[in-house]
């Protein structure tokens, strides 16, 4: 007699925001083995920039595989055509570049911890933490004209640059957020339905996360010191106050802990960049087209996303290649589920934060 | 701490709006849609290269225009649905705020005639 039940979590499921599916082996609850399956919302993008778009339109194309990262898989693409072309970027520019990937990672990072108190049951939290993400979106429509899609970067630089209005509006909103954050960390770790009932839940271990390449927050809960941020040497990090954010225990606990604070970090970086903007031009001329290859490393709000772009000195490019951080995540994420029971799946899904829409493209 | 943010909220204002009656607020920068001007068009077409979903397209006619400079009798399309507000068009014309701009106006939902339902006419 067969011992083990299947269940599937997904495609469309009550818990989930994005199709994914899982295919659970249960032994009653206890679930021993996990099978997925991400390519649900596939489009063709690498292929499209590859064929129909040139490459100064590239970038506006890959922002749209995704609606919460799109400032990272632009200047990701931007860097990386780029780095094939004639031409400097100004400092000014590269400060504003990271001022708007921190600003999405701070309203990424809140829309995580809303759906990990909603999947915990706390509708209020998640009711709170909605609404004080929404002066972050607010801001960035401020600044780039647009709530969703920001299509800031271009070759060269960034298309606005930021006033004294905008940059007062800036850091009121960002100190207001930041003593919220700081009740949010009380109440994640001492509020029984978010902190308590959440350790030792959904846990990975650092020597899995070395073994299944872990990345990105999933990563750095475990204790595994991983950040493209530490090591990008074509933005200014260091000079703006980056400090690597490492958890401990690898549950979905740590994980909340690591998001929020890296939110306090990036709130502290947003503040440097707007004191210490440098003087010059938002945007300088790129010449020629791209030729040879190249690849970029960012760290996306999931951790890291990988560019490989190849150019022939053509308007349109020869591949385009994108490695996004949920796509390598997915061993670890089933490694995680292993030992875990059923009723919990929801609630750990939702605290790998998973982005399925970059996965599949 | 739960009861307490439990009657702040019930006294509180709600955090949405109530739109259709209640207008929504436009930021300052908002990227509207692109507006032309014939009049100072010079035809150089370097909007219509920038423009990464090709909304913008300079169709051959057989009528003459009054523009001097539109030596090969284009007529400017622009389809606002496919436009993605990016404002390429706007930093590659080299005579920007007078040939191209970008207004702060929303798209109508009633839009002229797309490339495509032209074609198929």
């Amino acid at each position: 007699m067969k011992k083990t039940i299947q269940i599937p979590l997904g495609s469309q499921h009550i818990a989930l925001l994005e199709p994914i599916k899982f295919r659970f082996e249960c032994e009653n609850e206890k679930i021993i083995a996990v099978d997925s399956d991400v390519g649900f919302v596939h489009r063709g993008v690498e292929r499209a920039c590859a064929t129909k778009f040139s490459f100064d339109s590239v970038p506006y194309v890959v922002a749209r595989i995704c609606g919460l990262c799109a400032i990272t898989h632009s200047l990701a693409s931007t860097m990386a055509i780029e780095s094939l072309m004639e031409g400097e970027v100004s400092q000014k520019a590269n400060y504003l570049r990271i001022l708007l990937v921190e600003l999405d990672r701070i309203h990424s990072h809140l829309l995580c911890l809303a759906h990990v108190s909603e999947n915990a049951g706390y509708e209020a939290m998640f009711m709170r933490i909605m609404g004080d993400r929404e002066p972050i979106m607010a801001l960035l429509e401020l600044i780039t004209g647009n709530r969703v899609q920001f299509d800031y970067v271009c070759i060269g630089g960034v298309n606005r640059d930021i006033d004294n209005q905008i940059a007062i509006t800036l850091k009121k909103t960002l100190a207001t957020l930041q003593s919220k954050i700081q009740e949010y960390i009380a109440e994640f770790s001492s509020n029984w339905s978010l902190a308590l009932k959440y350790k030792n839940i959904g846990t990975l271990s650092l020597e899995d996360a070395y073994i299944y390449n872990a990345i990105g927050p999933l990563a750095r809960a475990t204790g595994l010191a991983t950040d493209v941020r530490s090591s990008n040497k074509d933005l200014p990090y260091d000079a703006i106050g980056f400090k690597m954010v490492v958890g401990e225990g690898g549950d979905i606990y740590a994980r909340n802990i690591v998001r929020l604070h890296e939110i306090l970090n990036s709130i502290e970086m947003c503040h440097n960049i707007v004191e210490g903007l440098p003087e010059g031009e938002i945007l300088t001329k790129f010449k020629g087209k791209p030729q040879g290859e190249a690849i970029t490393r960012l760290e996306a709000p999931r951790g890291e996303l990988m560019y490989y772009i190849k150019g022939s000195k053509k308007a349109i490019l020869d591949r385009v290649r994108i490695k996004t951080p949920t796509f390598s995540s997915i061993p670890a994420f089933m490694e995680i589920f292993k030992g875990n029971q059923y009723a919990d799946a929801p609630a750990i899904l939702a605290s790998f934060d998973p982005c399925m829409s970059c996965t599949a493209k | 701490m739960g009861i307490k943010n439990a009657l702040f909220n019930l006294f509180k204002k709600p955090q949405t709006l109530n739109y259709p009656l209640e207008a929504l607020p436009r930021t300052p920068n908002y990227r509207g849609l692109i507006e032309y001007g014939e009049a100072e068009c010079i035809y150089c077409l370097k909007c219509q290269k920038a423009c990464p979903p090709q909304a913008i397209i300079f169709e051959p006619t057989n009528h003459p225009t009054a523009n001097p400079k539109n030596k090969k009798s284009l007529e400017y399309t622009y389809n606002s649905l496919l436009c993605i507000y990016c404002g390429e068009c706007v930093r590659a014309c080299p005579k920007p705020n007078e040939a191209l701009w970008q207004s702060d106006k929303k798209p109508s939902v009633q839009t002229t005639k797309t490339h495509q339902q032209k074609a198929r006419d």
